[in-house]
């Protein structure tokens, strides 16, 4: 797309999501298209590559979002004498990119390590990531709260309903295997259901029981 | 077209722009992590990981959009039921749950749950799940499990087009930011070619605007020349002036900046404004600002009688800084970045 089509397209864009009263659809509508129009134009500038080079991507990304935010929240702001990429550009550079290297540096300068870079953690470290332990959310967890409930279903609310034409197949029967690490396609095998029909109806069932059982264990 | 007939126009036709790919938000990793170390085995730390920041990027974006959501008021959201295989669902008032599916960066396809929930939004993540994309939706229009080709969902916008339109809230007036202000003040901050940046003076690179002192042409000899000869400075020193012109009644105004590097990352700048005026002398009503990079004046100073104005102050590299010059309604700015 050239520059004067997307200047259009923006303008156009964002002059209806003036029109549109705030909370309406139209106005969300066009609010979707501007901001990935933006993201798609390739016109956003990237500004002080200076002596970021390390974490220059998450404080980009940090202050596009912040800008995104902005321009969601802020749209009847925007003056048509201007193009909406000169406004938004305006406000990367000169608002929100500092913004986000103020969140950004500060924390880098304190700890150098690694992990700072990256404050997450890719799949296999999720799997090395230590267990909390039950101290940590309250002894015993509320998870395992709920493990003793299902097992012993002190309510007597597990039991009430049953797959349709599986008299023998409960929420709690069902629930008790998912817990003892089943997964859908083994369950269909054993027990010869299609996983479709069986979990629509345990998740349907869960979401009635939920609510029960946490009354219960908040008692 | 009209306004209007463009926003009809928006609804019934599928909009072209290509989807929006989000930064993962730190918070959002630190909800994963946190939930993901509730479960004991590979499997489910790695479900409840994925399923958290899917949830979290497609609430947060929703949220942006000014949606109601209600995470508290989702079953995923409270971790206690993690255990139990429940939906990574989003709950939308007046709507009802939206699962949010999350697709790993080399997938090509998406697993939609069966269950109770109105649709399914894919989010697919990038390698190393620094940035979610959020693919599409799809309404649930049978209760099948099955796996859809990416390439099958429907535009995001579908989803918009679906929700229940909200009442607006007044919302207080906010303070303006001060750079608001400033833009108000001078719209054509807006145009890029504007602003100065300092550290390419350095090597050289320096518009024909701004000439060196002995180079620029006033109708007077300016007493800036006799007071540089005192000016304690190094051969690193890089100065240039440029001359400003506020109204047709009076002489323009010379502005003068001194780049002086300290280190790699900081200098000490420099910044003055000289008269250019047989009576060596600046107009008295004359307004020198220096605005920091949110727009905010950090110095300002009043010629009243003097024959020229200062600010020195040392800047790092990348700080971005307005030298705003004002005599009664003429105003002048030039952005400088180091």
């Amino acid at each position: 797309m050239n520059s004067a089509s997307l200047n259009r397209d923006l303008k156009q864009l964002a002059l209806a999501a003036q029109a549109a009263p705030p909370r309406s659809r139209q106005r969300r509508l066009t609010l979707d298209q501007l901001i990935r129009t933006i993201q798609s134009s390739g016109q956003l500038c990237r500004p002080y590559r200076g002596q970021l080079n390390h974490l220059y991507e998450e404080i980009y990304d940090d202050a596009t979002q912040r800008l995104f935010a902005h321009l969601c929240k802020k749209i009847d702001q925007y003056n048509p004498d201007y193009e909406v990429m000169q406004w938004a550009n305006f406000l990367l550079k000169r608002r929100f990119f500092p913004a986000a290297r103020k969140e950004f540096v500060p924390q880098f300068r304190s700890e150098r390590d690694a992990d700072f870079r990256q404050p997450w953690l890719n799949l296999d470290d999720v799997d090395k990531y230590p267990q909390l332990t039950p101290a940590q959310f309250g002894s015993p967890s509320l998870i395992e709260q709920v493990c003793d409930y299902i097992k012993t279903d002190p309510q007597g609310c597990l039991n009430k309903a049953h797959l349709r034409n599986h008299p023998e197949i409960t929420f709690q029967v069902l629930a008790l295997k998912i817990l003892a690490g089943y997964k859908w396609q083994e369950l269909s095998t054993e027990l010869n259901i299609p996983i479709s029909t069986m979990c629509s109806f345990y998740r349907k069932q869960l979401k009635t029981v939920a609510p029960t059982i946490k009354t219960y264990l908040t008692q | 077209m009209t306004d209007a007939t463009f926003a009809v126009k928006l609804l019934l036709m599928p909009p072209t722009a290509p989807a929006l790919t989000l930064p993962v938000f730190a918070q959002a990793h630190t909800w994963a992590r946190t939930f993901a170390a509730c479960h004991s085995t590979e499997a489910k730390r790695r479900q409840v990981y994925l399923n958290t920041l899917a949830v979290a990027i497609v609430n947060d974006y929703l949220q942006q959009l000014d949606i109601p959501t209600a995470l508290e008021q989702s079953l995923w959201w409270q971790p206690e039921y993690q255990v139990l295989d429940v939906g990574a669902d989003l709950f939308i008032p007046d709507f009802g749950t939206v699962t949010c599916c999350p697709v790993l960066a080399d997938a090509d396809r998406c697993e939609l749950p069966p269950g109770e929930q109105q649709g399914c939004i894919a989010v697919q993540f990038d390698a190393r799940f620094g940035r979610a994309t959020l693919v599409g939706y799809v309404s649930a229009d049978d209760q099948n499990w099955r796996s859809l080709p990416l390439a099958e969902f429907e535009d995001f916008s579908v989803l918009l087009a679906q929700l229940p339109e909200a009442e607006s809230v007044a919302e207080p007036i906010a303070a303006s930011h001060p750079l608001d202000q400033l833009l108000n003040q001078f719209p054509q901050l807006l145009h890029a070619p504007t602003l100065n940046t300092l550290s390419d003076w350095l090597t050289g690179a320096i518009a024909d605007s701004w000439q060196p002192l002995d180079r620029l042409l006033t109708p007077y000899a300016m007493p800036l020349a006799t007071a540089r000869t005192q000016h304690r400075r190094t051969t690193a020193t890089i100065e240039r002036c440029k001359l400003l012109t506020l109204t047709d009644a009076v002489e323009p105004i010379a502005l003068v900046v001194m780049v002086n590097p300290q280190s790699p990352q900081t200098m000490e700048i420099t910044v003055e404004l000289w008269a250019t005026n047989e009576q060596q002398q600046l107009p008295d009503e004359l307004e020198f600002q220096l605005l920091n990079e949110s727009g905010v004046p950090v110095m300002q100073a009043h010629a009243q009688g003097s024959n020229h104005l200062q600010f020195v102050f040392r800047a790092n590299l990348d700080d971005t800084f307005d030298v705003c010059v004002m005599l009664q309604t003429a105003q002048v700015i030039e952005s400088f970045v180091i």
